[in-house]
Parts: structure tokens; C-alpha cells; sequence
């Protein structure tokens, strides 16, 4: 059986509607995200609205520190990062099959 | 602060073969620049005159006056080089810095050079202010000038880049997909530079004003011309050189791998042709490997991948990286990775087992120590 997947929405300065940066990513997840999952759950992980593009940089600085630790696959089942707006969801399913995050 | 110290050392070889030039009586040194292209050997000329009057007459140089008949830079990169270097002279030395030249021929490539500070810098030296301001920052239709601090560039100073890019490609006469591509692409690289070289990381594009025609074509052709460049006490092919050399990667499959094609082209490195520098730097763009210590499950870029579908759009492009002496033309054929997601560089689409294609190996005359971008790109308008 799946188990149902925690949802987490992030927070982001009101100025910004962009979101680019490895650095920044990887900064992200550390504040946001890193103390509240555990590897044996999944969680969704949820853009606000107001993001009207995610660079493939920082998908990738999300993922980053879970991947080193669990390794890639791994991670990507652990936190699927979703987006309200349609492009920018698809956007990010695109990346992460690309570049194989 | 940009710091061109390096620049200065690293090509100083050049002044011990050659006639130097020694200040007037008012301490000016005047710099002839000969040769119709402005690029490669007259750039490190340039450089090695006054790495040698820096070090030479210290206080005594008061002035540089550089000199040329034609100016026709070789690619954009070479007036922003030209750029970096009056700058740093004038401010972070104090030393009154210009260029005087009795002709300039822009191309549909460095057509950028109507807003460069190299035409004024004989005014603007005398009013350093202007000079810092027109540097570290620009932004008109045609042109988009940024200077990002290492700092600036942490936290969202990158998502903050990509906003202002994607504002100030929205009157440029080019599809907006295409452009917001190089956005990203131009996001990634000063993120790259801000955080392995931790360094100021400088931005500067132009795109035409009017548009450009090809004999026997009816179309409007328009050029978007790039750079992203950083000066750093390391090249891009370091880091990864020393994690393999050190072998720091724990047990690391992928890196193994690594490990192995670097065995398999030791054969096929020589003096003159590909070389293990060559090798390094190719390694820096593979998927899954970085430079970045004690990371070994993510790094690499999709950097390839985004110029390789930037130059798919493009009529005619010229995408490069250079560090060091040496960098890689971004040929779009040569842009695959296979399906273990390595890129050779090679028809092959081998990286494990084969050197990479002669035409991708960049050389250069001068030695950058950092890591440069140009990207040239010629669009069909509404393409």
C-alpha cells in the first residue's frame, strides 16, 4: 500500500517570483525542509502560486543534500516538489527527468 | 572588487621578449596596440606592458595611454577583458587609465561596444564615480550590465538575477522561450562563480539595436551576445582535478568510472594537442560529478543541455568557456550525453573510452585565471 504523502508548502519573500541557485536550493531545503521529513515517508513538496519559474539550478540545490545521503532515486521518492501553476509544474517534472536530479 | 592582479602576472612571459615601453616625463606610459584584431596576442601584449610598468615604476607610473588604429575586437569578450582591465587600473589603482583609437569596426558580435565604458574611459577617468557606476551596473534596451559580489549572489540574489534578466529581455525582438533559456543559463554560471570561486562574477549583454541582413535573405537577423566571466585564483578544471587526484570521492561509483576514463586518456594527451587540463575540464560538466568536496551523488550541470537547445533556435551561434589557456566550443552536434549520461565532447557520444573532437579544444594566447563564458547567438526575428 502507498502511504499518503505529507504535504509541505514553502515559503518564500513576497518579492520573489523567481526562484533560481543551487546555493539558494540547497539553502531551502536546509531551513524548510530538512528537520521536518523522515526518509521512510513521502511528502509533497509545494510551490506558492506566486512562482512564476524554477530554474533547473535550484531544483536540483533542493534535492541535493537528501541525494547525496539516500542517493537520487531514493530522494525523488521521498519529496516530489509540485507547483499550482501548470507550466511550472510541468517545468519541473521536465528537469527532473532531464537532468536526472 | 573585480582584480585583474592576475591577468597581469599570469601573461607577464610575454615582456621578456619583447621592446617595453618606459613613461614620459609626465609618467605616462603609452601602450601601442598593433594588429587589426583586437584579441589573443594583442591582449596579452596589453597585459604584459603593464604587469611590467606595475611592477617596474610603481609610483612612477602615473598613466596608461593604449593606442590603436583599427579598433575591431575579436569577440565581445575581448573589449569586456579590455573593459576589466581599465577599470581595475583606474580604480582599484588609481592609476588614470584610456584607450584612444581612430576607427572602431563593431560586428554583428561586438556591436555591445556602443555602450562600453572603453569609448569614454578618457572621460570617465576623470570622474571615477561615473566610471565604478557605468561598470557594476547598466540596464537599457539593448544592454544589460551587472557586477554580482559573491556575496550578493547568495540567498536569493540569484532568483533576483533571473527576475531583472526576464524584464529586460522582454522588448528584444526574440521568441521568449529562447530567452528565457539563456536567463537560466546565465543564472547557473553566476551561481557557479559566487560559489566555487567566491568571487565577484560580472554579466554583460547586449542585444542589437537594428537589425543585420544576409545577402540573398529577406529576414531580419538579430544578435544576442554574452559573457560571464570571473576572475578567481583557480580554473574551472581544479577542483575536479584535485578530488580525483586526491581521490576524494569516498566509494562513488560514478566517480570510479571517472577514475577510469582519465586512465583511458592519459594515452592521448600531447603537448601541443589534448591535454589532462583538457580532460579536467570536460569532467566539470559531466552529469553526477562536481568539484564541490564530499559531494558525489549530484553536481554537474545541465548546462550542455540549455546551450544545446539555445543553439538549436539559433541561425549561426559562437558558444564557449575558456579558463586558464585553454577552453571548449559548445559545438551543438557534439552536445550528447549517452544513455550513462556521460558527454564526450566526440561523434562517438564516448567519453569513457575516446578523446573528444579537435574542433571543441579552445586555445588561447592569454592565461585567465577564472573561468569565462561568451555566447554569441544570431536569431531570425520571431524565431
Amino acid at each position: 500500500m502507498v502511504k499518503e504523502a505529507h504535504k509541505i508548502q514553502l515559503q518564500f519573500d513576497k518579492k520573489i517570483n523567481n526562484l533560481a541557485g543551487n546555493r539558494y536550493g540547497r539553502e531551502i531545503y536546509q531551513e524548510q525542509l530538512k528537520d521536518k521529513i523522515r526518509e521512510t515517508e513521502r511528502y509533497e513538496i509545494e510551490l506558492p502560486e506566486i512562482i512564476e519559474d524554477v530554474a533547473s539550478s535550484f531544483i536540483q540545490g533542493i534535492y541535493s543534500e537528501l541525494a547525496e545521503k539516500v542517493g537520487k532515486e531514493k530522494a525523488m521518492s521521498i519529496l516530489e516538489l509540485h507547483s499550482q501553476r501548470k507550466e511550472v509544474d510541468e517545468k519541473i517534472r521536465t528537469v527532473l527527468r532531464t537532468y536526472n536530479v | 572588487m573585480l582584480n585583474c592582479e592576475a591577468l597581469y602576472r599570469d601573461n607577464s612571459e610575454e615582456s621578456r621578449r619583447k621592446i617595453l615601453s618606459i613613461p614620459d616625463k609626465k609618467g605616462v606610459i603609452h601602450v601601442m596596440l598593433k594588429g587589426h584584431a583586437f584579441g589573443g596576442s594583442s591582449v596579452k601584449n596589453m597585459l604584459a606592458q603593464i604587469g611590467f610598468a606595475l611592477k617596474t615604476y610603481g609610483k612612477g607610473c602615473k598613466e596608461f595611454g593604449f593606442h590603436c588604429e583599427e579598433f575591431k575586437p575579436k569577440d565581445k569578450l575581448s573589449y569586456i577583458i579590455l573593459e576589466c582591465v581599465l577599470y581595475d587600473l583606474n580604480v582599484r589603482y588609481g592609476i588614470k587609465a584610456w584607450i584612444e583609437f581612430k576607427n572602431v569596426q563593431p560586428q554583428i558580435d561586438t556591436e555591445g561596444i556602443g555602450n562600453s565604458i572603453i569609448r569614454e574611459c578618457i572621460h570617465y577617468s576623470e570622474n571615477i564615480d561615473i566610471l565604478k557606476k557605468k561598470f557594476v551596473f547598466e540596464q537599457n534596451e539593448n544592454h544589460f550590465r551587472r557586477l554580482l559580489t559573491a556575496k550578493h549572489s547568495s540567498g536569493t540574489g540569484i532568483s533576483n538575477l533571473l527576475s531583472e534578466l526576464k524584464v529586460f529581455f522582454l522588448t528584444a525582438p526574440i521568441d521568449r522561450e529562447r530567452t528565457n533559456e539563456l536567463a537560466s543559463i546565465i543564472c547557473e554560471l553566476a551561481d557557479n562563480a559566487g560559489e566555487h570561486a567566491g568571487t565577484d562574477c560580472l554579466v554583460d549583454i547586449d542585444v542589437s539595436k537594428e537589425p543585420y541582413g544576409i545577402e540573398g535573405d529577406d529576414s531580419d537577423y538579430y544578435a544576442v551576445n554574452t559573457v560571464v566571466l570571473n576572475f578567481s585564483n583557480k580554473c574551472l578544471y581544479d577542483d575536479v582535478e584535485h578530488k580525483i587526484k586526491e581521490r576524494d570521492f569516498g566509494e562513488s561509483e560514478r566517480y570510479g568510472k571517472l577514475v577510469e576514463a582519465y586512465e583511458n586518456h592519459r594515452s592521448f594527451f600531447e603537448n601541443k594537442g589534448y591535454n589532462e587540463k583538457d580532460f579536467f575540464t570536460i569532467a566539470s560538466f559531466q552529469d553526477g560529478i562536481s568539484g564541490r568536496s564530499g559531494e558525489t551523488a549530484t553536481g554537474g550541470t545541465g548546462l550542455t543541455q540549455l546551450v544545446k537547445s539555445l543553439e538549436s533556435y539559433a541561425s549561426n551561434h559562437s558558444c564557449y568557456v575558456m579558463s586558464g589557456n585553454q577552453g571548449l566550443f559548445f559545438l551543438p552536434d557534439l552536445l550528447e550525453y549517452n544513455r550513462d549520461n556521460w558527454i564526450g565532447f566526440n561523434d562517438k557520444n564516448d567519453f569513457i573510452q575516446q578523446k573528444p573532437d579537435e574542433r571543441v579544444l579552445l586555445r588561447t594566447e592569454t592565461f585567465f585565471r577564472g573561468t569565462t563564458y561568451n555566447f554569441t547567438l544570431i536569431y531570425k526575428k520571431g524565431q
